[in-house]
């Protein structure tokens, strides 16, 4: 039988957290209330929820006569997305070995790169393809550029990471051998990162479809560029097909995602 | 002559309150089994990355084949490392390869990084990878994937890989500490009978006292980073394990 008079002794279970944590924990429940009241949160607001189904039953029926136009919008959304995931991929990978604390060459390349990667992956992509747009003129390939840029920054510094973390071992033993660095890159840690940046990479590319679709509405073309204009005249009947069509895309990124993470792993 | 010569060896890792290795001697001539026990933390470990240099001493003398081997840099260096095979506890494979690519990484200190990566070898050298496969009882395993095999398999690869390297000395961390115990003696015995064979210097570390009794032809017990015992495995008896270990246990 269970003794009686069970009470919690300190440090004994999981939510046995020192004074620190729970004044941390307090911190944290503030800063979240104060963000709370900044943006408005508020459930009250459930109350006119006929209004938005209201809008919804405006969607119906779905205007599929358009079907054809949305399919070649849906090729192009996705040819962006793939080339821009695909670039950042090739260049990330190189880059990162730069900017992981125990690959980098030096102090200063490891720095350098860094913030590179962090500068690269804090500019958003709309800025980037408006940037870019008086150069190589309005269209997917600003969209392309600029996803590969700005997804370079962030594959590059979650693939540093896993260089970071890949396991000392095979790395040692290629050093036993009398190998060099570049056998060590090669055959110590590439192997080890590979089935992971290619999870990432493919989370990307469900990212990028969707980053796409807002560089749609700056004249990238695709899927978002039809979005912007129906939504613009307010043919909801459209936005329903585009918005199926989106969902269709990013589920078949996901299975492809799935299918290659099985046969990689 | 001697093979390898180590006279002083200090170490002390970054952050740490006590030197790891606290002036350790220790010669090796050609031929020898030598096994090293020690409790944990006695610094087995330490001692033979010192060897090959992947552990740099604060201080100390490492007089390779009457060469110092301290001062050694770059190309010097790994031509150094190319001449001593090490294996591992957790093995250490590349797990993705094949069993054949993973041997033949005892030819890196030959073969650029490209070269290797598109897997061109000179016919010699896949030579020599089928021959240590054949010697390790793994002949015919040359396209199974290394991760598929058991932990005394994938430690005889590990074996081939070291011996294309055609070494004058190997080193061994703890190289059967993670297979049954069975299996640790037919490693045990593989690594004897290629010391036999070709002569080849064996330095390992060792948990099993057992083992070590067995195979080695001399035991150095490393205690608190000193040597504590040296001599050869008939007289390792109660009081020598109580030196070397400590009576606390």
């Amino acid at each position: 039988m269970r003794p009686s008079k069970a009470r919690s002794v300190p440090g004994a279970g999981l939510l046995s957290l020192s004074r620190r944590t729970w004044a941390a924990l307090a911190v944290l429940i503030a800063v979240h209330v104060w963000a709370a009241i900044g943006t408005e949160f508020s459930p009250a607001r459930f109350a006119r929820l006929a209004n938005s189904i209201e809008l919804l039953t405006r969607w119906w029926p779905p205007a599929w006569e358009l079907a054809d136009r949305i399919l070649e919008a849906s090729v192009v959304t996705i040819q962006i997305a793939l080339m821009g995931t695909t670039l950042a991929v090739l260049f990330a990978l190189p880059l990162s070995f730069l900017a992981a604390r125990n690959t980098a060459p030096g102090r200063f390349a490891y720095n350098a790169s860094r913030t590179l990667l962090t500068v690269l992956r804090g500019i958003p992509e709309i800025v980037i393809a408006l940037v870019l747009v008086p150069t190589v003129g309005l269209g997917p390939f600003p969209g392309v550029l600029a996803l590969f840029i700005h997804n370079l920054g962030v594959l590059g510094k979650m693939v540093s990471e896993l260089i970071e973390a890949a396991d000392r071992g095979p790395q040692e033993a290629v050093l036993a051998t009398g190998g060099g660095r570049g056998h060590m890159i090669l055959f110590g840690i590439l192997p080890q990162i590979v089935p992971e940046t290619l999870s990432q990479a493919f989370y990307r590319l469900e990212v990028n479809v969707r980053a796409s679709l807002v560089l749609g509405f700056i004249g990238a073309g695709g899927l978002g560029h039809e979005l912007f204009l129906s939504f613009r005249v307010m043919r909801y009947a459209e936005v329903l097909v585009q918005v199926a069509a989106i969902l269709v895309l990013i589920t078949a990124v996901d299975y492809a995602s799935a299918w290659v993470r099985r046969k990689v792993m | 002559m001697a093979l390898l010569v180590v006279r002083g060896l200090r170490v002390r890792y970054p952050g740490a309150q006590e030197d790891a290795l606290r002036g350790v001697d220790l010669e090796l001539a050609p031929g020898e089994f030598v096994c090293v026990l020690g409790p944990s933390g006695a610094g087995k470990s330490t001692l033979i990355r010192c060897i090959n240099r992947l552990v740099e001493p604060a201080s100390g003398q490492i007089i390779w084949d009457g060469h110092d081997a301290m001062r050694l840099k770059g190309a010097h260096l790994l031509a150094y490392r190319r001449q001593i095979g090490m294996i591992f506890q957790e093995f250490h494979l590349v797990d993705r390869l094949p069993v054949l690519a993973n041997v033949l990484m005892g030819r890196f200190g030959y073969v650029s990084p490209w070269q290797a990566a598109i897997g061109r070898y000179g016919p010699q050298e896949v030579a020599w990878a089928r021959q240590a496969l054949a010697r390790v009882g793994l002949a015919g395993y040359e396209l199974r994937r290394a991760r598929d095999l058991s932990g005394g398999q994938r430690q005889r690869v590990a074996i081939a890989r070291a011996l294309v390297q055609r070494p004058r000395l190997m080193l061994g961390d703890e190289p059967v500490s993670n297979l049954d115990p069975v299996t640790a003696r037919a490693i045990m015995a593989l690594l004897a009978e290629i010391n036999r064979r070709d002569g080849l210097t064996m330095l390992i570390n060792l948990h099993s006292v057992d083992l070590a009794r067995a195979f080695a032809t001399r035991v150095i017990g490393l205690s608190r980073g000193q040597v504590a015992f040296d001599g050869p495995p008939s007289r390792v008896d109660r009081s020598v394990l109580e030196q070397v270990y400590g009576t606390a246990g």
